[in-house]
Protein backbone atom coordinates (compact mmCIF):
# COMPACT_ATOMS: atom_id res chain seq x y z
CA UNK A 1 0.00 0.00 0.00
CA UNK A 2 1.52 3.32 -1.04
CA UNK A 3 1.66 6.42 1.09
CA UNK A 4 -0.97 8.15 -0.99
CA UNK A 5 -3.47 5.37 -0.51
CA UNK A 6 -2.83 5.44 3.24
CA UNK A 7 -3.33 9.17 3.34
CA UNK A 8 -6.50 8.91 1.31
CA UNK A 9 -7.73 6.16 3.61
CA UNK A 10 -7.14 8.29 6.68
CA UNK A 11 -9.04 11.18 5.14
CA UNK A 12 -11.84 8.93 3.96
CA UNK A 13 -12.09 7.39 7.42
CA UNK A 14 -12.58 10.91 8.76
CA UNK A 15 -15.56 11.23 6.38
CA UNK A 16 -13.95 12.98 3.40
CA UNK A 17 -16.07 11.97 0.39
CA UNK A 18 -13.60 13.18 -2.23
CA UNK A 19 -10.77 11.07 -0.82
CA UNK A 20 -13.05 8.06 -0.80
CA UNK A 21 -14.01 8.67 -4.43
CA UNK A 22 -10.35 8.79 -5.45
CA UNK A 23 -9.73 5.57 -3.54
CA UNK A 24 -12.45 3.66 -5.35
CA UNK A 25 -11.69 5.05 -8.78
CA UNK A 26 -9.32 2.22 -9.61
CA UNK A 27 -11.61 -0.54 -8.41
CA UNK A 28 -15.14 0.51 -9.27
CA UNK A 29 -15.04 -0.71 -12.91
CA UNK A 30 -13.91 -4.19 -11.95
CA UNK A 31 -16.29 -4.18 -9.01
CA UNK A 32 -19.14 -3.37 -11.37
CA UNK A 33 -18.22 -6.27 -13.64
CA UNK A 34 -18.14 -8.61 -10.67
CA UNK A 35 -21.59 -7.40 -9.66
CA UNK A 36 -22.77 -7.85 -13.23
CA UNK A 37 -21.44 -11.39 -13.36
CA UNK A 38 -23.45 -12.24 -10.26
CA UNK A 39 -26.65 -10.34 -10.96
CA UNK A 40 -26.82 -10.47 -14.78
CA UNK A 41 -28.64 -7.17 -14.87
CA UNK A 42 -27.16 -3.72 -15.24
CA UNK A 43 -29.61 -2.00 -12.90
CA UNK A 44 -29.23 -4.58 -10.18
CA UNK A 45 -25.47 -4.55 -10.62
CA UNK A 46 -25.38 -0.78 -10.25
CA UNK A 47 -27.59 -0.93 -7.16
CA UNK A 48 -25.42 -3.63 -5.63
CA UNK A 49 -22.25 -1.71 -6.39
CA UNK A 50 -23.62 1.48 -4.88
CA UNK A 51 -24.80 -0.41 -1.80
CA UNK A 52 -21.38 -1.99 -1.49
CA UNK A 53 -19.53 1.29 -1.80
CA UNK A 54 -21.80 2.96 0.76
CA UNK A 55 -21.23 0.04 3.12
CA UNK A 56 -17.49 0.42 2.61
CA UNK A 57 -17.67 4.17 3.23
CA UNK A 58 -19.64 3.57 6.44
CA UNK A 59 -17.36 0.79 7.63
CA UNK A 60 -13.99 2.27 6.66
CA UNK A 61 -12.99 2.51 10.30
CA UNK A 62 -13.25 -1.28 10.50
CA UNK A 63 -10.80 -1.80 7.62
CA UNK A 64 -7.78 -3.47 9.22
CA UNK A 65 -5.28 -2.71 6.41
CA UNK A 66 -3.91 -6.24 6.72
CA UNK A 67 -5.18 -6.91 3.19
CA UNK A 68 -5.29 -4.69 0.15
CA UNK A 69 -8.06 -2.14 -0.02
CA UNK A 70 -9.12 -3.35 -3.48
CA UNK A 71 -9.43 -6.95 -2.28
CA UNK A 72 -11.62 -5.79 0.59
CA UNK A 73 -13.81 -3.83 -1.80
CA UNK A 74 -14.29 -6.84 -4.11
CA UNK A 75 -15.11 -9.03 -1.15
CA UNK A 76 -17.80 -6.63 0.03
CA UNK A 77 -19.17 -6.47 -3.53
CA UNK A 78 -19.36 -10.27 -3.75
CA UNK A 79 -21.12 -10.51 -0.40
CA UNK A 80 -23.55 -7.74 -1.30
CA UNK A 81 -24.35 -9.47 -4.59
CA UNK A 82 -25.01 -12.73 -2.76
CA UNK A 83 -27.35 -10.85 -0.41
CA UNK A 84 -29.12 -9.31 -3.40
CA UNK A 85 -29.56 -12.74 -4.96
CA UNK A 86 -30.98 -14.11 -1.74
CA UNK A 87 -33.39 -11.23 -1.41
CA UNK A 88 -34.38 -11.06 -5.00
CA UNK A 89 -35.67 -14.36 -6.24
CA UNK A 90 -36.31 -12.80 -9.60
CA UNK A 91 -32.79 -13.75 -10.49
CA UNK A 92 -34.00 -17.26 -11.06
CA UNK A 93 -36.04 -16.02 -13.99
CA UNK A 94 -33.08 -14.30 -15.52
CA UNK A 95 -31.07 -17.40 -16.28
CA UNK A 96 -29.43 -16.76 -19.55
CA UNK A 97 -30.43 -18.86 -22.41
CA UNK A 98 -29.03 -19.07 -25.87
CA UNK A 99 -32.50 -19.37 -27.37
CA UNK A 100 -33.45 -16.34 -29.43
CA UNK A 101 -36.69 -15.46 -27.59
CA UNK A 102 -35.07 -15.33 -24.18
CA UNK A 103 -32.22 -13.26 -25.50
CA UNK A 104 -34.57 -10.58 -26.74
CA UNK A 105 -36.42 -10.39 -23.44
CA UNK A 106 -33.32 -10.50 -21.32
CA UNK A 107 -32.08 -7.05 -20.29
CA UNK A 108 -28.58 -8.41 -19.89
CA UNK A 109 -27.34 -8.70 -23.44
CA UNK A 110 -24.12 -10.65 -23.59
CA UNK A 111 -23.57 -9.56 -27.17
CA UNK A 112 -23.16 -5.95 -26.16
CA UNK A 113 -20.34 -7.01 -23.88
CA UNK A 114 -18.17 -8.35 -26.61
CA UNK A 115 -14.88 -6.59 -26.96
CA UNK A 116 -13.95 -7.51 -30.48
CA UNK A 117 -16.53 -6.10 -32.84
CA UNK A 118 -14.15 -5.16 -35.60
CA UNK A 119 -13.91 -8.62 -37.15
CA UNK A 120 -15.70 -9.57 -40.32
CA UNK A 121 -19.47 -10.26 -39.96
CA UNK A 122 -19.32 -14.08 -40.17
CA UNK A 123 -16.58 -14.44 -37.63
CA UNK A 124 -18.27 -11.84 -35.46
CA UNK A 125 -21.55 -13.76 -35.58
CA UNK A 126 -19.81 -16.98 -34.58
CA UNK A 127 -18.05 -15.22 -31.74
CA UNK A 128 -21.34 -13.80 -30.49
CA UNK A 129 -22.90 -17.22 -30.59
CA UNK A 130 -20.00 -18.76 -28.70
CA UNK A 131 -20.15 -16.10 -26.03
CA UNK A 132 -23.84 -16.70 -25.53
CA UNK A 133 -23.21 -20.40 -25.20
CA UNK A 134 -20.44 -19.78 -22.69
CA UNK A 135 -22.76 -17.61 -20.60
CA UNK A 136 -25.42 -20.30 -20.74
CA UNK A 137 -22.88 -22.88 -19.61
CA UNK A 138 -21.77 -20.62 -16.77
CA UNK A 139 -25.34 -20.42 -15.59
CA UNK A 140 -25.58 -24.17 -15.44
CA UNK A 141 -22.61 -24.86 -13.22
CA UNK A 142 -22.67 -24.61 -9.44
CA UNK A 143 -22.47 -21.03 -8.08
CA UNK A 144 -19.41 -21.90 -6.00
CA UNK A 145 -17.60 -22.95 -9.21
CA UNK A 146 -18.99 -20.09 -11.25
CA UNK A 147 -17.77 -17.34 -8.94
CA UNK A 148 -14.23 -18.70 -8.98
CA UNK A 149 -14.04 -18.99 -12.75
CA UNK A 150 -15.54 -15.53 -13.21
CA UNK A 151 -13.09 -13.95 -10.79
CA UNK A 152 -10.17 -15.69 -12.50
CA UNK A 153 -11.02 -15.74 -16.20
CA UNK A 154 -13.28 -12.71 -16.43
CA UNK A 155 -11.70 -10.40 -13.88
CA UNK A 156 -8.17 -11.77 -13.91
CA UNK A 157 -7.62 -12.03 -10.15
CA UNK A 158 -4.78 -14.16 -8.85
CA UNK A 159 -5.45 -17.32 -6.85
CA UNK A 160 -4.46 -15.54 -3.67
CA UNK A 161 -6.79 -12.63 -4.33
CA UNK A 162 -9.70 -14.96 -5.11
CA UNK A 163 -8.99 -16.85 -1.90
CA UNK A 164 -9.16 -13.58 0.04
CA UNK A 165 -12.24 -12.29 -1.74
CA UNK A 166 -14.19 -15.51 -1.27
CA UNK A 167 -12.60 -16.38 2.06
CA UNK A 168 -11.48 -19.82 0.95
CA UNK A 169 -8.07 -21.47 0.66
CA UNK A 170 -5.88 -21.24 -2.45
CA UNK A 171 -6.09 -25.00 -2.80
CA UNK A 172 -9.88 -24.76 -2.95
CA UNK A 173 -9.57 -21.99 -5.54
CA UNK A 174 -7.40 -24.20 -7.75
CA UNK A 175 -9.60 -27.26 -7.49
CA UNK A 176 -12.81 -25.29 -8.06
CA UNK A 177 -11.29 -23.48 -11.00
CA UNK A 178 -10.19 -26.72 -12.59
CA UNK A 179 -13.62 -28.30 -12.11
CA UNK A 180 -15.40 -25.19 -13.35
CA UNK A 181 -13.36 -24.94 -16.55
CA UNK A 182 -13.75 -28.63 -17.17
CA UNK A 183 -17.54 -28.45 -16.68
CA UNK A 184 -17.92 -25.40 -18.93
CA UNK A 185 -15.69 -26.96 -21.57
CA UNK A 186 -17.69 -30.19 -21.68
CA UNK A 187 -21.02 -28.37 -21.89
CA UNK A 188 -19.74 -25.91 -24.44
CA UNK A 189 -18.41 -28.49 -26.88
CA UNK A 190 -21.47 -30.64 -26.43
CA UNK A 191 -23.74 -27.72 -27.42
CA UNK A 192 -21.44 -26.72 -30.26
CA UNK A 193 -21.45 -30.31 -31.49
CA UNK A 194 -25.27 -30.46 -31.40
CA UNK A 195 -25.51 -27.18 -33.26
CA UNK A 196 -23.04 -28.44 -35.86
CA UNK A 197 -25.11 -31.58 -36.39
CA UNK A 198 -28.30 -29.51 -36.85
CA UNK A 199 -26.63 -27.46 -39.55
CA UNK B 1 5.55 -36.58 -17.04
CA UNK B 2 2.39 -38.66 -17.56
CA UNK B 3 -0.85 -37.51 -19.25
CA UNK B 4 -2.76 -37.68 -15.93
CA UNK B 5 -0.22 -35.44 -14.19
CA UNK B 6 -0.31 -32.97 -17.10
CA UNK B 7 -4.14 -32.82 -17.12
CA UNK B 8 -4.18 -32.29 -13.37
CA UNK B 9 -1.91 -29.30 -13.77
CA UNK B 10 -3.41 -27.87 -16.97
CA UNK B 11 -5.42 -25.23 -15.09
CA UNK B 12 -2.34 -23.85 -13.39
CA UNK B 13 -0.36 -24.17 -16.62
CA UNK B 14 -3.00 -22.07 -18.41
CA UNK B 15 -2.63 -19.40 -15.75
CA UNK B 16 1.16 -19.56 -15.75
CA UNK B 17 1.01 -20.36 -12.05
CA UNK B 18 3.54 -23.18 -12.00
CA UNK B 19 7.30 -23.06 -11.37
CA UNK B 20 9.47 -22.59 -14.45
CA UNK B 21 10.63 -26.21 -14.59
CA UNK B 22 7.10 -27.63 -14.43
CA UNK B 23 5.93 -25.19 -17.07
CA UNK B 24 8.71 -26.38 -19.35
CA UNK B 25 7.97 -30.08 -18.75
CA UNK B 26 4.29 -29.66 -19.56
CA UNK B 27 5.05 -27.59 -22.68
CA UNK B 28 7.28 -30.42 -23.93
CA UNK B 29 4.59 -33.02 -23.16
CA UNK B 30 1.93 -31.06 -25.04
CA UNK B 31 4.12 -30.93 -28.11
CA UNK B 32 4.42 -34.70 -28.08
CA UNK B 33 0.88 -35.68 -26.91
CA UNK B 34 -1.97 -34.76 -29.33
CA UNK B 35 -4.69 -35.81 -26.84
CA UNK B 36 -3.36 -33.61 -24.06
CA UNK B 37 -2.74 -30.83 -26.57
CA UNK B 38 -6.41 -30.97 -27.69
CA UNK B 39 -7.50 -30.70 -24.08
CA UNK B 40 -5.18 -27.77 -23.59
CA UNK B 41 -6.48 -25.96 -26.71
CA UNK B 42 -10.09 -26.55 -25.67
CA UNK B 43 -9.50 -25.10 -22.21
CA UNK B 44 -7.62 -22.16 -23.72
CA UNK B 45 -10.62 -21.34 -25.89
CA UNK B 46 -12.97 -21.50 -22.92
CA UNK B 47 -10.70 -19.22 -20.93
CA UNK B 48 -10.52 -16.76 -23.81
CA UNK B 49 -14.30 -16.77 -24.32
CA UNK B 50 -14.89 -16.26 -20.62
CA UNK B 51 -12.54 -13.31 -20.73
CA UNK B 52 -14.83 -11.64 -23.25
CA UNK B 53 -17.92 -11.70 -21.06
CA UNK B 54 -19.11 -9.20 -18.48
CA UNK B 55 -17.09 -6.38 -19.92
CA UNK B 56 -19.79 -3.72 -19.76
CA UNK B 57 -18.66 -0.22 -18.80
CA UNK B 58 -20.12 1.52 -15.77
CA UNK B 59 -23.56 3.00 -16.49
CA UNK B 60 -23.63 6.68 -17.38
CA UNK B 61 -24.05 8.99 -14.42
CA UNK B 62 -22.95 6.35 -11.93
CA UNK B 63 -20.30 8.59 -10.39
CA UNK B 64 -22.76 11.46 -9.93
CA UNK B 65 -25.36 9.20 -8.32
CA UNK B 66 -22.76 7.69 -6.06
CA UNK B 67 -21.49 11.14 -5.10
CA UNK B 68 -25.00 12.20 -4.08
CA UNK B 69 -25.50 9.01 -2.11
CA UNK B 70 -22.18 9.48 -0.33
CA UNK B 71 -23.03 13.06 0.60
CA UNK B 72 -26.39 11.91 1.97
CA UNK B 73 -24.64 9.17 3.89
CA UNK B 74 -22.24 11.71 5.33
CA UNK B 75 -25.16 13.89 6.44
CA UNK B 76 -27.00 10.98 8.06
CA UNK B 77 -23.97 9.65 9.86
CA UNK B 78 -22.74 13.02 11.07
CA UNK B 79 -21.37 12.53 14.57
CA UNK B 80 -23.78 13.70 17.26
CA UNK B 81 -22.51 15.40 20.38
CA UNK B 82 -23.08 13.22 23.42
CA UNK B 83 -24.37 16.24 25.40
CA UNK B 84 -27.17 16.76 22.89
CA UNK B 85 -28.11 13.13 22.98
CA UNK B 86 -28.13 13.17 26.77
CA UNK B 87 -30.28 16.28 26.82
CA UNK B 88 -32.78 14.63 24.51
CA UNK B 89 -32.63 11.48 26.56
CA UNK B 90 -33.36 13.29 29.84
CA UNK B 91 -35.85 15.78 28.41
CA UNK B 92 -38.80 13.42 28.54
CA UNK B 93 -37.95 12.37 32.08
CA UNK B 94 -37.68 16.00 33.11
CA UNK B 95 -41.12 16.67 31.59
CA UNK B 96 -42.63 13.71 33.44
CA UNK B 97 -41.05 14.86 36.70
CA UNK B 98 -42.39 18.38 36.19
CA UNK B 99 -45.93 17.07 35.64
CA UNK B 100 -45.65 14.92 38.76
CA UNK B 101 -44.43 17.85 40.85
CA UNK B 102 -47.23 20.10 39.62
CA UNK B 103 -49.79 17.44 40.52
CA UNK B 104 -48.14 16.84 43.88
CA UNK B 105 -48.40 20.51 44.80
CA UNK B 106 -51.66 21.52 43.14
CA UNK B 107 -53.96 18.73 44.31
CA UNK B 108 -53.51 19.20 48.09
CA UNK B 109 -53.44 22.97 47.55
CA UNK B 110 -56.80 22.77 45.81
CA UNK B 111 -58.25 20.81 48.75
CA UNK B 112 -56.89 23.31 51.25
CA UNK B 113 -58.19 26.21 49.19
CA UNK B 114 -61.61 24.61 49.01
CA UNK B 115 -61.81 23.90 52.73
CA UNK B 116 -60.59 27.43 53.46
CA UNK B 117 -63.33 28.85 51.28
CA UNK B 118 -65.83 26.67 53.06
CA UNK B 119 -64.61 27.94 56.43
CA UNK B 120 -64.97 31.46 55.14
CA UNK B 121 -68.49 30.65 54.07
CA UNK B 122 -69.25 29.21 57.48
CA UNK B 123 -67.87 32.22 59.29
CA UNK B 124 -69.56 34.76 57.06
CA UNK B 125 -72.78 32.83 56.79
CA UNK B 126 -74.93 35.14 58.94
CA UNK B 127 -73.66 38.20 57.13
CA UNK B 128 -74.11 36.57 53.73
CA UNK B 129 -77.57 35.37 54.66
CA UNK B 130 -78.51 38.90 55.52
CA UNK B 131 -77.11 40.06 52.20
CA UNK B 132 -79.02 37.36 50.34
CA UNK B 133 -82.21 38.31 52.12
CA UNK B 134 -81.68 41.93 51.21
CA UNK B 135 -80.96 40.95 47.56
CA UNK B 136 -84.07 38.77 47.53
CA UNK B 137 -86.14 41.66 48.62
CA UNK B 138 -84.60 43.82 45.94
CA UNK B 139 -85.16 41.13 43.30
CA UNK B 140 -88.77 40.65 44.28
CA UNK B 141 -89.23 44.37 44.05
CA UNK B 142 -87.56 44.37 40.63
CA UNK B 143 -89.67 41.40 39.50
CA UNK B 144 -92.71 43.31 40.39
CA UNK B 145 -91.43 46.15 38.25
CA UNK B 146 -90.41 43.69 35.42
CA UNK B 147 -86.74 44.68 35.48
CA UNK B 148 -85.11 41.27 36.04
CA UNK B 149 -82.31 40.75 33.52
CA UNK B 150 -80.84 37.53 32.08
CA UNK B 151 -77.78 37.94 34.31
CA UNK B 152 -79.85 36.78 37.22
CA UNK B 153 -80.09 33.34 35.60
CA UNK B 154 -76.48 32.72 36.57
CA UNK B 155 -77.27 33.02 40.27
CA UNK B 156 -76.96 29.84 42.34
CA UNK B 157 -79.92 27.47 42.10
CA UNK B 158 -81.24 25.15 44.84
CA UNK B 159 -78.99 22.34 43.63
CA UNK B 160 -75.82 24.38 43.82
CA UNK B 161 -76.86 25.61 47.27
CA UNK B 162 -77.28 22.01 48.37
CA UNK B 163 -73.84 21.21 47.02
CA UNK B 164 -72.37 24.14 48.90
CA UNK B 165 -73.99 22.94 52.09
CA UNK B 166 -72.63 19.46 51.59
CA UNK B 167 -69.19 20.88 50.98
CA UNK B 168 -69.51 22.92 54.17
CA UNK B 169 -70.48 19.80 56.12
CA UNK B 170 -67.54 17.94 54.67
CA UNK B 171 -65.10 20.69 55.55
CA UNK B 172 -66.59 20.75 59.04
CA UNK B 173 -65.89 17.05 59.35
CA UNK B 174 -62.33 17.60 58.25
CA UNK B 175 -61.95 20.49 60.68
CA UNK B 176 -63.41 18.50 63.55
CA UNK B 177 -61.23 15.52 62.72
CA UNK B 178 -58.23 17.80 62.74
CA UNK B 179 -59.15 19.35 66.08
CA UNK B 180 -60.16 16.18 67.89
CA UNK B 181 -57.47 14.03 66.38
CA UNK B 182 -59.99 11.46 65.09
CA UNK B 183 -58.26 10.95 61.83
CA UNK B 184 -58.65 7.17 61.84
CA UNK B 185 -61.06 5.44 59.51
CA UNK B 186 -63.50 4.66 62.32
CA UNK B 187 -63.30 8.16 63.73
CA UNK B 188 -63.96 9.70 60.33
CA UNK B 189 -66.86 7.30 59.77
CA UNK B 190 -68.40 8.36 63.04
CA UNK B 191 -68.05 12.00 62.12
CA UNK B 192 -69.69 11.36 58.75
CA UNK B 193 -72.63 9.63 60.47
CA UNK B 194 -72.98 12.49 62.89
CA UNK B 195 -72.94 14.91 60.02
CA UNK B 196 -75.69 12.93 58.27
CA UNK B 197 -77.85 12.58 61.41
CA UNK B 198 -76.64 14.99 64.09
CA UNK B 199 -79.30 14.04 66.74
CA UNK B 200 -78.84 10.30 66.58
CA UNK B 201 -76.68 8.67 69.22
CA UNK B 202 -74.25 5.97 68.45
CA UNK B 203 -75.32 2.50 69.54
CA UNK B 204 -72.98 -0.10 70.83
CA UNK B 205 -72.92 -3.10 68.63
CA UNK B 206 -74.38 -6.29 70.14
CA UNK B 207 -71.72 -8.91 70.45
CA UNK B 208 -73.78 -11.66 72.18
CA UNK B 209 -71.57 -11.52 75.24
CA UNK B 210 -73.02 -10.59 78.62
CA UNK B 211 -71.22 -7.73 80.35
CA UNK B 212 -69.27 -8.85 83.44
CA UNK B 213 -71.20 -6.68 85.89
CA UNK B 214 -74.42 -8.35 84.80
CA UNK B 215 -73.27 -11.90 85.45
CA UNK B 216 -74.45 -12.96 88.93
CA UNK B 217 -72.21 -14.92 91.28
CA UNK B 218 -72.57 -18.69 91.06
CA UNK B 219 -75.75 -20.04 92.67
CA UNK B 220 -77.50 -16.69 92.60
CA UNK B 221 -80.17 -15.80 90.23
CA UNK B 222 -80.13 -13.25 87.61
CA UNK B 223 -80.91 -9.79 88.98
CA UNK B 224 -83.32 -9.40 86.16
CA UNK B 225 -85.14 -12.56 87.29
CA UNK B 226 -83.74 -14.82 84.64
CA UNK B 227 -82.21 -18.09 85.76
CA UNK B 228 -79.14 -19.45 84.07
CA UNK B 229 -78.53 -23.20 84.03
Amino acid sequence: MGWDEKELLEKAKAGDVESFEILIQAVRQKAYQIALSYLKNQEDAEDALQDSLLKIYRGLSRFQETSRFSTWVYRVVVNTCLDHIKKNKRQKDRILSFSGEDREENPFDAVSMLRDESAEPERHMLQKEKTQIILACLERIAPSLREVVVLRDVQGFSYGEIAQILDISEGTVKSRLSRARQAVKEMFFQIMGEKGEQK
Amino acid sequence: MTCDTVREKLTEYLDGALPQEEMKSIREHLLLCPSCNREYLALSEIKELLGQTFKAPLPEGFDERLHEALLQEKQINRPVLPLKRNAAFYRKYAAAAAVFLVLLISVPAAFLHESKNDEGLREDLPAKAEMLLANGKQESAAEEEGLVSNENLSQPSDQSREQTEKRQAFSMILLKAGLTGTCTREGMGRLYKEAEAPGRKRRRRKTGKIPLHRIPPSGQGDPAGRIRP
